[in-house]
């Protein structure tokens, strides 16, 4: 479609344009033509009828000169021998004449007398129709006297049709006024028809002649005759010709039927300039129209070639020109289905289309050897990446519990390693026999690889102290360690290293500091740099010293061992992390369980970070050398039966319990609310009845309160199974128990559910409404 | 501690005032509730929950207004509440549960509104 659609674009507007100038054109030459064609045309046709007019006007003036002559000649009546000469030089000096008589007048006892020359022999019908009857001769006579002159008629003396046309003069007597006879010539219409013809305008109309009496001359159907115009124009329309005659010197026109065809006509009479004859043409002016109509037919037909040429030749010249572009075109979507290897056309033209070619060519072979390097390239990563996926497994598989740990034994410990990339070159390691605890942070410098083949390097070498029965320091530890890594180290990578000693029972902690950064120990709520005297980093010179350090614990303390990934972690406007911000949110997490405070110094870093990079390898251990920073501070419980009276029973010993431990008042009021909500959802939809029993407790911490809620229903999370009901909806909608639900986490801070030993356990948790306002 | 409901009916303002007494919870919601479906057979064109000496709202108290409220409101009548305490307006917020009903913070606003609604019935007649 799209390729089509080009070329028709390019087609369209050039053939329409095209076809405008040229249409406009034509007709333009058509309308300046047309009206010098037609004045043409009607000059013609003028000329023919006055040149037609002329020569009858010579013919018809001959022939009664010749009878005039012959006339003055006959002074008395004539013997034969003078009729015969005279009548001999009337025939030679007109050839029109075809026959000439002379007739003498009857006497009263007399027949009339006829001299008779004619033209030729074979003219011999010719002859008896010049020789007329007693009536006709007497007819002419009559007439001649009526006219008193000479006067042309047609009256044949024989048969039905004349043949000839008669000019009759009669000859008078000397001394009367008596006509002695009549001169008679015939002219014969077969002579006339040459005259006849010159009158003809077209194929379809006829000329005729009027003589001055009312004779007419013409041969509407090819035959010439000789009648009284009534007769002769009969069957093209009736005209009264009596009354035009009465006045001929206005010229008639007027339509009449066409002779040979259905249509009208144009019937033209007019005076023959001088003479008393007319002539009259019957023409078609559809047909003196014909050589217009042609010309328009010749116009439209050599419009419509040159058109049918030009769209031809237009249509050509633009699939010569678009076909290197459609070729191109599909040799683009070929590229664009990935088909990078198809040839393009041929282009030799140095033209846009050339360059364009070319330039595109140049584009599919870069884009197929780019496409190939990419390829080459992902290969290649994809490889290295599972490789070092696999390496990271393997790395992650040296440090306790494969990178976030959790002991709780008497004494809790936490921990996890974040590498910056797939491997990394932090590590910590912890381990107990009997009652100590033995444990490490380190960061081996730079990063990645290197870093990470450093660090396996002493982690063996840190887990074999670990491991050690002997009573070795984390000091001297840290001097083997360090002899152990200057050798073969010629990169000279380093190594920073936390060592602890952790002896339960005394809570006594040795330790010693190989260039690391100092741990914090959060007591009482704040948080302090731990003192250290501390050696260099490992692994750079042999020989080193290193000092103990030692510090009784509390039991309520917590030690956070930390590597510089943590305060050097950078947000977007490449602010650091720092020692104050770590130091407040590990003041803020000092209420969290272990694993929860671990998490949220993450999270601290992770939300200051904004999206940038980690730049470093992290690694956070969390120590608590007892267990009772975990406890709560009181402890209420009571089991009631899953009965009707369970929400009121619960209730009041809310109440109670709420008055026992001295938790805020104000708070009572949301904790039922929570509590009634909970319970509701229970007796209605877990299933459970008076024979089961739910178990609430209620703890408080030194800046929380706790509720928890035992049951022995099927396994259900109200947290995430329950259905909340879309808020401000008609209440008729609302999932059953799905407000509640609202009411659940908007009251408290912090939800929490496990399944364990076939129990739903929902921990609600409320933070006291301003920090430490309980002890 | 329970629920105490008293009735205040005012037949020239054709409002029924209910003032309710201490804690509407998941045991006495059905109290209200038989005493809400007594009023809606009633005739008076408002039922007014005057929650001044409320304590305590639950999920379960709500959705008994929440079902007079729809019901007096088919009828073309409503169901309002007043003076809530804060405790008792969090939870109605937090489940922005008022489509239905009109809220009076004070008796005065209440006689400002029947007031008004009066004149309005009054002036169209």
């Amino acid at each position: 479609m799209q390729r089509r659609s080009f070329t028709t674009r390019l087609t369209l507007p050039v053939i329409a344009i095209a076809t405008l100038v040229i249409g406009a054109g034509l007709a333009l030459d058509y309308q300046l033509s047309k009206n010098r064609l037609l004045t043409i045309v009607e000059g013609n046709a003028r000329q023919v009828v006055n040149d037609a007019a002329q020569r009858i006007d010579e013919m018809s003036t001959g022939v009664e000169t010749a009878v005039r002559l012959l006339s003055s000649a006959l002074q008395s009546t004539p013997d034969e021998a003078l009729a015969t000469r005279l009548l001999r030089s009337a025939l030679a000096s007109n050839r029109h004449i075809d026959a000439a008589a002379i007739i003498l007048a009857p006497g009263a006892d007399s027949a009339p007398q006829i001299y008779l020359q004619r033209r030729h022999v074979e003219h011999a019908d010719m002859a008896r129709s010049a020789a007329p009857t007693s009536a006709q001769l007497q007819r002419w006579l009559d007439e001649a006297e009526r006219e008193g002159g000479p006067f042309w008629t047609s009256a044949a003396t024989t048969g039905p049709e004349p043949r000839a046309a008669f000019f009759i003069e009669p000859f008078p007597d000397q001394q009367s006024t008596t006509p002695l006879g009549l001169i008679v010539v015939a002219v014969a219409l077969e002579d006339l028809h040459g005259y006849l013809e010159g009158l003809r305008i077209d194929h379809d109309g006829f000329g005729f002649l009027l003589t001055p009496t009312g004779v007419a001359i013409g041969a509407p159907r090819g035959i010439v005759r000789a009648t009284d115009a009534d007769t002769l124009l009969a069957p093209l329309s009736a005209i009264d010709w009596d009354r035009w005659f009465a006045d001929p010197a206005a010229p008639l026109r007027t339509r009449v039927n066409c002779p040979r065809r259905a249509g009208e006509c144009d019937l033209h009479v007019q005076a023959v300039q001088d003479s008393r004859w007319f002539v009259g043409t019957v023409y078609s002016p559809q047909a003196l129209l014909q050589p217009l109509r042609d010309y328009e037919l010749r116009t439209v037909a050599l419009g419509v070639a040159m058109l049918v040429l030009m769209a031809a030749l237009v249509i050509a010249i633009t699939r010569h020109l678009t076909r290197p572009l459609l070729s191109l075109t599909a040799a683009s979507e070929a590229i664009a289905r990935g088909q990078l290897d198809g040839e393009l056309p041929p282009m030799h033209a140095n033209d846009e289309l050339g360059r364009l070619v070319h330039s595109f060519d140049t584009m599919r072979q870069d884009l197929a050897t780019h496409i190939h390097t990419i390829e080459q390239a992902a290969e290649q990563r994809s490889r290295l990446e599972g490789e070092l996926s696999a390496a990271r497994d393997i790395q992650m598989a040296m440090v306790p519990q494969s990178g976030e740990a959790y002991r709780c034994a008497g004494y809790a410990l936490w921990a996890r390693l974040r590498p910056a990339r797939a491997v990394g070159g932090d590590l910590y390691s912890f381990e107990e026999r009997g009652q100590v605890l033995r444990f490490a942070v380190g960061d081996v410098s730079d990063k990645g690889v290197p870093a990470a083949l450093f660090m396996a390097r002493a982690m063996g070498l840190i887990q074999q102290w670990e491991r050690d029965d002997a009573t070795i320091t984390p000091a001297q530890a840290l001097r083997r360690l360090n002899r152990a890594l200057v050798r073969d180290n010629d990169n000279c990578m380093f190594l920073t290293l936390f060592l602890g000693e952790l002896h339960l029972t005394q809570r006594t902690l040795n330790y010693a500091s190989a260039g690391h950064t100092p741990p914090l120990l959060l007591r009482d709520g704040t948080v302090r740099v731990l003192e250290q005297e501390r050696g260099p980093a490992l692994g750079l010179a042999d020989d080193l010293e290193f000092p103990d350090n030692r510090l009784t614990l509390a039991s309520d303390d917590r030690l956070v061992i930390y590597t510089d990934g943590f305060d050097e972690a950078m947000n977007p406007h490449n602010d650091t992390f720092g020692d104050a911000r770590l130091q407040q949110a590990v003041t803020e997490a000092d209420d969290l369980p272990l694993p929860d405070a671990g998490a949220a110094l993450f999270n601290a870093i992770d939300e200051f970070a904004d999206g940038c990079d980690q730049a470093d390898d992290m690694t956070l251990l969390l120590l608590e050398p007892g267990e009772r920073r975990n406890r709560p501070l009181q402890v209420s419980g009571t089991s009631l039966p899953v009965d009707a009276m369970l929400v009121e029973h619960a209730t009041h010993w809310l109440d109670e319990q709420w008055q026992v431990q001295g938790l805020w008042a104000e708070g009572l009021n949301e904790l039922q609310l929570v509590q009634e909500e909970l319970l509701c959802n229970l007796r209605d939809h877990s299933g459970l009845d008076a024979s089961h029993t739910i178990t609430l407790t209620l703890q408080r911490y030194a800046s929380r309160v706790e509720l928890e809620c035992v049951d022995p229903g099927p396994a259900f999370n109200p947290l995430q199974d329950g259905t909340r009901s879309p808020l401000g909806a008609s209440i008729d909608d609302a999932a059953i128990g799905g407000l509640g639900l609202h009411l659940i986490t908007r009251f408290t801070d912090r939800q929490s559910y496990t399944r364990e030993h076939g129990r739903n356990i929902l921990r609600l948790t409320r933070a006291f409404p301003e920090r430490n306002t309980q002890s | 501690m329970e629920l105490n409901i008293e009735q205040h009916d005012n037949s020239e303002k054709s409002l029924l005032r209910l003032d309710l007494q201490g804690r509407l919870n998941t045991g006495t919601a059905p109290m209200l509730d038989t005493t809400l479906q007594q009023a809606i057979d009633g005739e008076r064109q408002m039922v007014l929950l005057n929650m001044a000496q409320l304590e305590y709202i639950s999920s379960a108290g709500l959705r008994v207004i929440f079902k007079a409220a729809k019901q007096m409101k088919a009828a073309g009548r409503s169901l309002a509440v007043s003076n809530r305490q804060p405790q008792v307006e969090k939870v109605f917020e937090i489940l922005q549960a008022l489509p239905d009903m009109a809220v009076f913070a004070s008796d005065a606003e209440l006689d400002d509104y029947l007031d008004a609604m009066q004149k309005k019935v009054t002036g169209d007649d």
